[in-house]
């Protein structure tokens, strides 16, 4: 069943292929989507290669340099990813946008006019800060796994420092800068909030203005280049990502060895990293306060406490069925290991690849053409929810099943328990923390998520997420920022606690 | 320079008071005077922990001695105010995990320390052909087995030419045969390149079998260099006999400078001891020890069947524990004995743990 839900998105695309195929095809080749995938593709590429340029050397500063605070640093460059992008989206409009505060402050300087934030340098400037993270955590933890060895037989072999790094050190890290490239590809491809409110056409933003002027056949069609898109990219990383088990655990005492010696590079080193953490952080967070209190107090009455308890009530729904419906698929996925079984788990993870918008967009035309008594109700936004945030849980969930040991089971039953007891004695307390933690993510995820709530919900179904986005639309962005203050409140703190618990595994 | 006296004994690594003592108290080297002379194989042996790593590694650069004078090649590398970078050092370096690069096939692994521009094919096929490597050149490391690893990682690290091989603990991941097999490749090839080598081991069997000299080091310290001959027959120190074979050492009491008395009874010696204030001891080792009768004041404590002996532990009437060995199976486990000096062997005499000298027992005492 839970195959048939997540499948959902994928029977949608085919069947709108299969119906017309030839109008698909003239609008393929029409000019317009042509741009529209050239701006999807460009951005995204630039995006990525960008994220590459900014997160490998910070991984490289942060753990083997001799960069003052680089453990505090460590924690501060993973901060943006507690954004959503429909977030940082607004808050860099207010900052740096045609009236935003930058352009107030240079005004009394002369400044006439300051560079246009919409379009393609906004997108990819708002990209780049929030999705760098991806690339900066998964380097560094490859990075704190390499041995320095390496590098040690590179110098005794007559190797200078650039030369040990480039031939050497960054090959060995391609795996996971692989990794967190692919992430940041998916993540841009995506996105719907920042681009959006940037108004850059790419697919996400066209997609929804076709929906939402009720063109379903051109959103489709829309939506299927999308993935095609999408699948095509990770198609593209397929041959790099072949070989990432390289790392060897060595048998040897792990030593310290010296650091690398930044000499007076160190203090610019310093400025640069702070001033990217307070660009990309600090700004926008103070902002968003500033913005909140300012608005709170003229006008407080026009804050509605009901988008607060629907994000907790949908999200409550979304994540319990979600983590539920995972660990069957989990099981069979880790205990059997089959044609099936594998298929299954290529399938479950739709959702991590597809935007959230596509999926909703399937959701929809499902609910409408097979299932009309819960179109519009908290049960078909609540499937939409599932396909998109179970692979999160199954790939917690899945581990739990991996590591426990067939013994422990044969065991309990040589011992005379039954099937229910061994569940109940073996494997569900050993899976309640894990169980806990997709419970914890996904249910951060709902709070954060956007599309797909924005055209899933019922009518006049307000969550803080639709909330914010409303009011960054209309450019009333006081209200826009006391929702953002809330929703943060409750999604930062979890997220940056189970991010932290990510990172020093 | 080096072809005009490559016959001579010069020395290549020179030590002098080396140090290292890490941020706060613990002091990894302490004052090391060591010298290696050209091609000549120097195993630091010692259990884990005693510092003979840390050593290699300021020879090779990869850490900065707190103080003394280091030269490597006649080139002084380190002192206070003067440090050569290990890329400069011309110091071939083998690991215990062999570090080969995994993105690099064993080819490039192995040429990875040439510049682009040299051509020193002729070098390289030398040493490909005297690792045996020819057959593998174009493999990934993860596909070799341990030992083809080893020889990958050995032949990368002298295709440079370097001045000095050291060695880390390089045959420690090995099974037992495939040690073996190894290590008498390495020596094979080190002779042959005639290459000046330090070479780190706990293990005291390969260090007798490679060395020219060991250096015995314990908690930072040098407690021995020489021969493996030297080390093994007159270790210097307590420690170092201890560490080399099971070892006692048992309390002296002079009778007269002639006479010895120990509690497995009295020997006379050839050299008379003259300062009767000593605090004397002497080394006993299974070898060293006959048997007298099956009845006696010592009893055998436990019996250990080795292969080619029989090792038994003897507690003598003080208490102490000092090893028999015999081919045969002739004691059982707590029965009562009477053992001995054993006439013929040389003996060692010790001053506080300290060696004093050696001497032979004169055969006409009777107990």
């Amino acid at each position: 069943m839970v195959l048939l839900l997540v499948a959902i998105p994928l029977c949608y695309v085919v069947m709108n292929l299969m119906s017309s195929p030839a109008e698909l095809l003239r609008y393929v080749l029409a000019q317009k989507t042509l741009l529209l995938a050239w701006n999807t593709v460009a951005l995204t590429f630039v995006v990525t290669i960008i994220c590459i340029c900014i997160a490998t050397p910070l991984a490289l500063l942060t753990i083997r340099s001799n960069l003052p605070l680089k453990r505090l640093f460590r924690v501060l460059l993973c901060l943006p990813l507690v954004f959503p992008s429909y977030i940082y989206g607004f808050l860099f409009i207010i900052l740096f946008g045609p009236k935003g505060m930058l352009y107030d402050m240079l005004k009394p300087l002369g400044v006439e006019q300051i560079p246009n934030l919409y379009g393609f340098s906004g997108a990819c400037l708002c990209l780049s800060l929030l999705s760098y993270p991806y690339i900066f955590i998964s380097v560094s933890s490859s990075l704190m796994k390499l041995d320095y060895s390496y590098e040690e037989v590179s110098s005794s072999l007559g190797k200078s420092f650039w030369h040990t790094y480039s031939k050497v050190v960054i090959p060995l890290l391609r795996p996971s800068i692989t990794v967190g490239a692919i992430l940041v590809t998916l993540y841009v491809i995506s996105d719907f909030g920042a681009v959006s409110l940037l108004q850059y056409k790419s697919f996400s933003y066209v997609i929804y203005n076709q929906y939402e002027t009720i063109q379903r056949s051109a959103a489709a069609s829309t939506s299927s280049i999308l993935i095609l898109i999408g699948l095509l990219s990770i198609w593209f990383y397929r041959p790099n990502s072949a070989n990432t088990n390289l790392y060897r655990s060595s048998a040897a005492i792990p030593r310290s060895t010296a650091l690398i010696d930044l000499g007076q590079l160190k203090w610019i080193a310093f400025i640069t990293v702070s001033l990217l953490i307070f660009i990309s952080v600090i700004l926008p967070l103070s902002v968003l306060i500033y913005w909140g209190f300012k608005f709170t107090i003229n006008y407080s009455d026009f804050f509605k406490l009901s988008s607060l308890f629907n994000s907790l009530y949908a999200a409550s729904i979304g994540s319990i069925l979600t983590v539920i419906l995972s660990i069957p698929v989990a099981l069979l996925i880790a205990k059997y290991k089959n044609s099936f079984s594998q298929i299954i788990e290529k399938v479950s993870y739709i959702g991590f690849i597809l935007p959230g918008i596509v999926v909703a967009l399937a959701v929809v035309y499902f609910g409408i053409n097979f299932a009309m008594p819960i179109y519009q109700t908290i049960v078909l936004l609540s499937i939409g929810y599932i396909i998109l945030f179970i692979p999160v849980a199954i790939g917690i969930i899945k581990p739990v099943f991996l590591q426990m040991n067939p013994r422990l089971e044969e065991a309990a039953k040589g011992l005379g328990a039954s099937t229910f007891k061994v569940w109940q004695h073996i494997y569900l307390p050993s899976m309640i923390p894990s169980l806990a933690g997709a419970f914890a993510l996904v249910f951060v995820l709902i709070m954060k998520e956007l599309p797909a709530t924005l055209i899933l919900s019922p009518l006049n179904f307000n969550t803080l997420a639709t909330s914010v986005w409303t009011h960054a639309t209309e450019a009333s962005f006081g209200m826009a920022a006391v929702y953002s203050g809330i929703l943060l409140l409750f999604t930062a703190l979890p997220m940056f606690l189970l991010l932290n618990k990510g990172i020093q595994k | 320079m080096s072809n005009q006296i490559s016959n001579e004994n010069f020395p290549v690594i020179r030590c002098i008071g080396i140090g290292k003592s890490y941020s706060g108290t613990s002091e990894a080297v302490q004052n090391v005077d060591l010298t290696v002379n050209h091609g000549e194989i120097l195993v630091l042996l010692g259990p884990s922990g005693c510092g003979k790593t840390t050593l290699l590694r300021l020879i090779a650069g990869f850490e900065i001695p707190t103080n003394g004078t280091l030269s490597v090649g006649g080139q002084v590398v380190s002192m206070p105010g003067t440090f050569v970078k290990p890329e400069n050092r011309k110091v071939g370096m083998v690991f215990q995990d062999y570090a080969l690069f995994p993105h690099l096939n064993v080819e490039k692994n192995i040429t990875f320390g040439l510049d682009k521009s040299n051509s020193e094919g002729e070098r390289v096929e030398k040493i490909v052909s005297l690792v045996g490597l020819h057959h593998l050149l174009q493999r990934m490391p993860n596909e070799l087995s341990g030992g083809e690893q080893q020889r990958a990682a050995l032949a990368r690290a002298l295709v440079p030419n370097p001045t000095i091989m050291l060695f880390d603990e390089p045959l420690s991941n090995l099974d037992a045969t495939l040690r073996i097999k190894i290590r008498a490749e390495i020596k094979e090839i080190l002779k042959q390149a005639q290459v000046t080598t330090i070479f780190v081991t706990h293990d005291k069997e390969e260090a007798m079998f490679l060395a020219d000299r060991i250096a015995i080091m314990n908690d930072g310290k040098i407690e021995q260099i020489g021969s493996p001959e030297q080390i093994y027959n007159k270790p210097s120190t307590q420690f170092v006999a201890e560490f080399m074979d099971p070892a006692s050492f048992v309390d002296i009491t002079l009778e007269d400078p002639h006479t010895l008395v120990t509690e497995i009874g009295k020997i006379n010696i050839t050299d008379p001891i003259h300062n009767a204030t000593e605090n004397l001891q002497l080394l006993l080792r299974g070898n060293n020890i006959i048997l007298n009768a099956y009845h006696g004041t010592s009893t055998v404590d436990s019996v250990e069947f080795r292969g080619s002996h029989y090792s038994y532990a003897i507690r003598l009437a003080s208490g102490k524990l000092i090893e028999y060995i015999s081919q045969e199976s002739i004691l059982e486990a707590s029965q009562s004995v009477s053992v001995g000096i054993d006439k013929n062997q040389p003996i060692h005499l010790y001053t506080n743990g300290i060696y004093r000298n050696t001497t032979t027992i004169t055969p006409s005492l009777n107990p």
